[in-house]
């Protein structure tokens, strides 16, 4: 086996772009391992840590570009170059225009008319975008993580000065106009606005509302720190606001984990002073009455939508719809092998939804989240007991893309879960729409056929307009034996029916 | 919130800076999005970075 390192100055790609690249690279024949990578500190401190040492790799500058192969035959640099050019021309992503700015200030003096920026640069530079963004007058969404608290008050209480939302940082998900921004699904208009601060949970919510045959106004990310007390709420505030003046928004949605005090009591008190019917969902938060006026409390991501469609469908939520009770009519099919739950999830919020029904149903939880009704995990690695993993977190994550657009972390420990003797019921979340992978049932597919006796469950996030087909996915999910869901809850109910048909 | 009213009743026209997918995703969507050909400014060096935001920071404070 031949390995090669060489690194060509001067030309940056951004990490999703790289992602694709190795990816095709290593696809080709001859080829064992491909990995196209930016120079900077943590790209270096990484390849190190996968035992390259080298010291072109350490002379390499942020903007340079690494390349590592390893093949089987004996290629020459040139060979190489041409070979990623290659694929580099096949893979890249396309762009509208001949003419490219490379900055907000120069594409402001061709185009004059934009109104949002998306910013989805290494969190180091993101708050200086957004910052010239804002001072530009656009609003802004801000993709990126890693935006220190303090710079994340600064955009919003400028954006509050002049009035332009500002989403997020570590916003992974908006719909503005019908437009899917980030991480999102593609859904029909309707009469359901949304303010969240839960990614995964503004996609389920608005996902969950098209499939019922209802339609989104808007749907606004927050960032997840928004409702914390020191950012105040500033954005879903602005953004409860803005939706209470939007004749085209009949019902609003709004999605948090649990806030601080101060700023869940501001926000009651905003929603009950408009003239419009609230849903809050705060994910974890018992819920004493399911109405309080014309605020309404649901029990989970599905209730919600549930209560939205009625309301922008009829008018009102009837008395009957204020309970959410998941039946099931067959009695719970038993796994062949096994004791536990294992839920292998990409979207934070749906593991600490999980964790939130499967406690109050009495099923002690481990995880690596921090959640109030579970225990921590002594390794993220391993497994204990009823155990849900969120392979999104940044332990998972760090130099590496995503789970929802990269399968492999989630390949692997599938395999592991179902060589454990100990699992039973496996639970995951398959997350279509803009930005996540192309086909992750396929991807998933090879350690599915394999399930060994076990149950396993997927949720499906989408809808029928999103580029994965959704149908499709259920039924090849199906046809590998897999139970099916398009309410999470509902799955997460199942799933601690089997477990209790023998406890 | 007048702007943010405004924008929603406005045709959405976006620039995408950071992930070129995006771009592309808006596109598909029916959206107009122009695609910034962003590099990381000062050379990625953190200490330039840092040099030339306090120059401008002190530029728009003056200003």
């Amino acid at each position: 086996m031949k390995k090669n390192i060489i690194i060509q100055k001067n030309s940056y790609f951004d990490s999703v772009e790289l992602m694709k690249f190795s990816k095709a690279l290593k696809k080709l024949e001859n080829i064992n391992d491909a990995q196209l990578i930016m120079g900077t500190d943590a790209n270096k401190k990484f390849l190190i840590q996968m035992g390259l040492k080298d010291a072109k790799i350490a002379d390499a500058a942020p903007l340079d570009l690494i390349i590592y192969m390893e093949s089987e035959s004996d290629l020459s640099e040139e060979d190489i170059i041409l070979m990623v050019e290659e694929v580099m021309s096949k893979t890249a992503s396309t762009t509208s225009s001949l003419y490219e700015p490379s900055s907000i200030d120069g594409a402001l003096k061709t185009y004059r008319d934009m109104n949002l920026a998306l910013i989805s640069v290494p969190g180091q530079y993101a708050a200086w975008e957004a910052l010239n963004a804002l001072r530009n007058d656009l609003h802004v969404m801000i993709f990126s993580d890693n935006v220190s608290l303090e710079d994340e008050i600064r955009l919003k209480t400028l954006g509050k000065e002049k009035e332009l939302l500002v989403m997020g940082p570590d916003c992974g998900t908006s719909i503005i106009n019908n437009i899917p921004l980030g991480f999102a699904n593609r859904t029909n208009k309707g009469g359901v606005g949304l303010v969240s601060a839960s990614g995964t949970g503004l996609q389920a919510v608005t996902a969950m509302v098209h499939n019922l045959g209802g339609g989104i106004s808007q749907a606004i990310g927050t960032g997840g720190r928004d409702l914390s007390k020191e950012v105040g709420g500033i954005t879903m505030l602005m953004g409860l606001d803005a939706l209470m003046a939007d004749e085209s928004t009949k019902i609003i949605v709004l999605i948090s984990k649990p806030p601080a005090t101060e700023v869940a009591d501001k926000i009651f008190k905003r929603a009950s002073e408009g003239s419009k019917p609230v849903i809050i969902y705060f994910i974890g938060e018992n819920v004493e009455s399911p109405r309080k006026g014309d605020l309404y409390f649901p029990k989970n991501l599905s209730h919600c939508a549930i209560m939205a469609v009625a309301q922008e469908k009829y008018g009102s939520i009837p008395e009957e719809m204020l309970d959410y009770s998941t039946e099931f009519r067959n009695t719970p099919p038993r796994p062949d092998t096994g004791l536990f739950i294992r839920g292998l999830y990409t979207g934070g919020t749906l593991a600490d939804e999980a964790i939130t029904i499967l406690a109050s149903n009495g099923v002690d939880i481990n995880t690596n989240l921090h959640h109030k009704a579970a225990r921590p995990v002594k390794d993220p690695l391993v497994s204990e007991g009823h155990c849900i993993i969120d392979l999104g977190d940044d332990f998972f994550t760090r130099g590496k893309a995503h789970p929802m657009i990269d399968p492999a972390s989630r390949q692997e420990r599938l395999q592991m879960e179902i060589k454990d003797p100990y699992t039973a019921v496996i639970l995951l979340d398959i997350v279509l729409g803009d930005g996540a992978h192309e086909d992750m049932v396929d991807a998933l597919s090879p350690a599915l056929s394999e399930h060994g006796g076990k149950i396993i469950c997927a949720y499906v996030l989408g809808t029928d307009l999103d580029i994965q087909d959704m149908a499709s996915q259920l039924t090849k999910l199906k046809e590998l034996g897999v139970f099916c869901f398009e309410s999470h809850s509902d799955m997460v109910e199942f799933a601690s029916k089997v477990v209790g048909s023998w406890s | 919130m007048k702007k943010i009213n405004e924008l929603f009743v406005s045709k959405l026209k976006v620039l995408n800076i950071g992930l070129k997918d995006f771009n592309g995703n808006i596109l598909n969507s029916g959206g107009e999005s122009i695609n910034v050909n962003w590099t990381p400014p000062a050379d990625g060096d953190p200490e330039l970075l840092e040099i030339i935001r306090k120059i401008k920071e002190s530029s728009a404070a003056g200003q």
